[in-house]
């Protein structure tokens, strides 16, 4: 259904030079002299470079990879919208693209106008949208809104009535660019299902940061960086070379009540196993001897996010520190979270108030191995 | 079933020759019919429907020209003699011609960027965009000539027979502006700065082309006009819808031919570069 045969794609980075190569641009091809469109002039970048792969009928294709590695200038790409610089780009059927759902909505016009202006925009014809009009209206669930300007629409009306749309466009071939996010856990539902019955006779190409979004609809998975194909084949072991690429530190900060010092913070092991025991050790400076203060761990995701927390009253620790240097340590259970790689803050509070006497946010590093890779961090 | 394959290559590799890529712009066109048609239904629905007026714009803008004009030769700046009609009609007509050309080249260019992100997001065909923002134009135009008829019956008047070749006179017109602004249309969304400098231009053209008002055959400015296929495009059209008069039918017909070649260097122009709009908007 798709064949992409060495495609690259180069921009300009900044707006002078946009002008400028625009114009050279276009006078060129209009004087039919050779752009040249093969080689980076100054101040250009590829955004794709040279990118192969196919998409055969059926198949459901999952296109990942960190900000900025080209996944939506390779969909723009297989939608026509952007012609490639080099290569080629072979596309067998009928392709509606949901890039950014609302794109040709009238903002003044009501949702049941916008369906006839959007539909003929995504190609289908009179008669089609004569038929599946009511369907549209239907899928989308969005009531009597259908009848009100879409510009008072909450983003995720705009969705609902944007998927429905394209989804009607009966097209062998659907893009989708990372759009199920905004919709209600319902709408989502709704549009997994879509997808899925979707799937017997149509190809898909799916562009998400949501793993479990793609471990749920792709059959095989690209990985993308600096606009590059690093991995192409399974979706488990994708998305490891995946989350190995976004690895990115993130930014540790310690903030204290005056006095207070966090000198050292370490996991032992840095590196655990699926339902390993943990330990910490940390060594504080405290300006004066203040009894029974608590610990608080919390174990982070990569994007920042809180998976687990550890509360050192909860196990029934108590830590009383004396003036001057001190090592207090603790001991976590079993962690059962899927291998990956995740951020521990440090967190120290006196007995009553959640007052910071230490707060050390995305402190420590740790990575757990040889787990399960599943769609949940925690794995029981 | 047949499938329909799209092969999507470096801009270099396009067929080059007129004759290969004529019959694939005319296609294009073609299958874009029924999108021209919604765009066209989609922007007379939203350009009235926040405006408090709506509707009663159409008739009123032509109106404030011919006062400007009545205004300008009160005080002496402009002569009105030796027009056969009542100026309203004269002006009237003129205005409305006038319209299509210049409230036509505006909202061309102006298309590509008012569609505005969609472009970057949606792939179709892009001359659909400049081709319906005339359409708007052309039932402006429409409306207009109801209301120049009804002119005719309050002054007691007849225009001459040939008023029915109006549609077929106004072609090389709009050809003329679908032309220049296919080309604008592209050259405004790399920079901005097009529409405001068109805009520009088109205020002054209205009063260095003789249509609102007449000039002596001796004055540098008529002696100038001779070269101004749109003087030709308009008052050639509204003297033969008015008295009949085929006067100055050659050099109409040579501003037409002029008109065609703009049309077809804009539209391949366009055509050719379309694929870069994405990028530059």
């Amino acid at each position: 259904m798709i064949k992409v045969n060495h495609v690259s794609k180069k921009f300009a980075k900044n707006l002078n030079y946009l002008i400028k190569y625009g114009l050279t641009d276009i006078s060129k091809s209009v004087l039919g002299l050779n752009t040249h469109s093969h080689k980076l002039r100054p101040h250009e970048f590829w955004a794709v470079n040279n990118i192969s792969f196919q998409l055969k009928k059926g198949e459901a294709l999952g296109l990942i990879g960190p900000n900025g590695s080209g996944k939506t200038t390779l969909l723009k790409m297989l939608n026509g919208i952007l012609t490639p610089d080099k290569g080629t780009i072979t596309v067998k059927g009928k392709v509606s693209a949901l890039i950014e759902v609302g794109a040709g909505f009238h903002p003044l016009l009501t949702g049941k106008e916008n369906i006839w202006i959007n539909g003929t925009i995504l190609g289908m014809t009179k008669k089609e949208l004569d038929e599946k009009y009511q369907q549209i209206v239907d899928f989308a669930g969005i009531g009597e809104f259908i009848d009100a300007p879409v510009r008072t629409y909450s983003s995720g009306m705009f969705v609902r009535l944007g998927f429905a749309i394209a989804v009607h466009a009966n097209p062998d071939i659907l893009l989708i660019d990372e759009i199920l996010a905004v919709g209600d856990k319902q709408f989502q539902l709704k549009c997994f299902n879509k997808i899925t019955e979707f799937k017997k006779n149509c190809s898909l190409v799916l562009v998400s940061h949501s793993m479990a979004n793609i471990a749920r609809l792709c059959d095989r998975v690209i990985v993308l960086n600096q606009a590059q194909v690093v991995y192409n084949g399974q979706i488990n072991k994708g998305i490891k070379v995946y989350s190995s690429l976004s690895s990115q530190d993130l930014n540790s900060c310690v903030e204290t009540t005056s006095g207070f010092q966090l000198h050292q913070f370490q996991l032992q092991p840095a590196v655990v196993n699926w339902n390993q025991k943990l330990s910490f050790r940390a060594k504080i400076k405290a300006p004066d001897k203040i009894k029974n203060c608590r610990v608080r761990l919390a174990i982070l995701s990569q994007s920042g996010q809180v998976v687990a927390e550890w509360r050192s009253e909860q196990y029934g620790n108590q830590y009383d520190l004396k003036k001057g240097e001190n090592i207090i340590t603790g001991q976590l259970p079993e962690l059962k979270l899927r291998a990956d790689k995740y951020f521990v803050s440090f967190i120290l509070n006196p007995q009553d108030s959640f007052k910071y006497l230490i707060s050390a946010h995305a402190y420590a590093k740790l990575s757990v191995k040889k787990g399960i890779f599943g769609n949940a961090v925690y794995q029981i | 079933m047949t499938q329909l394959t799209k092969v999507y290559q470096p801009v270099s590799s396009h067929p080059k020759g007129i004759i290969t890529l004529l019959p694939l712009m005319i296609k294009d066109l073609i299958n874009a019919r029924e999108l021209i048609w919604r765009l066209f239904l989609r922007d007379i629905k939203a350009k009235y429907k926040q405006s408090l007026l709506g509707w009663l714009w159409i008739i009123l803008l032509p109106f404030i020209a011919l006062g400007t004009f009545l205004l300008l030769n009160r005080s002496g700046a402009v002569s009105l003699d030796n027009i056969s009609v009542p100026y309203a009609i004269y002006g009237l007509l003129s205005i409305s011609l006038w319209q299509i050309f210049s409230a036509g080249w505006s909202a061309a260019t102006a298309s590509i960027i008012s569609a505005g992100r969609f472009i970057t997001k949606i792939n179709f065909a892009k001359e659909a965009l400049v081709v319906s923002s005339l359409g708007q134009i052309l039932l402006e135009f429409f409306i207009r000539i109801i209301l120049l008829i009804v002119l005719f019956i309050l002054y007691g008047q007849f225009p001459s027979i040939w008023i029915i070749l109006l549609p077929l006179l106004i072609t090389p017109l709009i050809l003329l502006t679908l032309g220049l602004g296919f080309i604008s249309s592209l050259l405004n969304a790399v920079a901005r700065d097009i529409q405001t400098f068109i805009n520009v231009f088109l205020s002054f053209f209205l009063f260095f082309t003789p249509i609102m008002y007449t000039l002596p055959s001796d004055s540098l400015l008529y002696q100038l006009n001779q070269f101004n296929p749109i003087f030709f495009l308009i008052s050639v059209p509204r003297d033969i819808a008015i008295t009949g008069n085929f006067s100055q039918l050659p050099a109409y017909l040579f501003s037409s031919a002029i008109s065609l070649v703009v049309f077809l260097f804009g539209w391949i122009v366009f055509y050719k570069s379309q694929s870069k709009i994405a990028e530059a908007i």
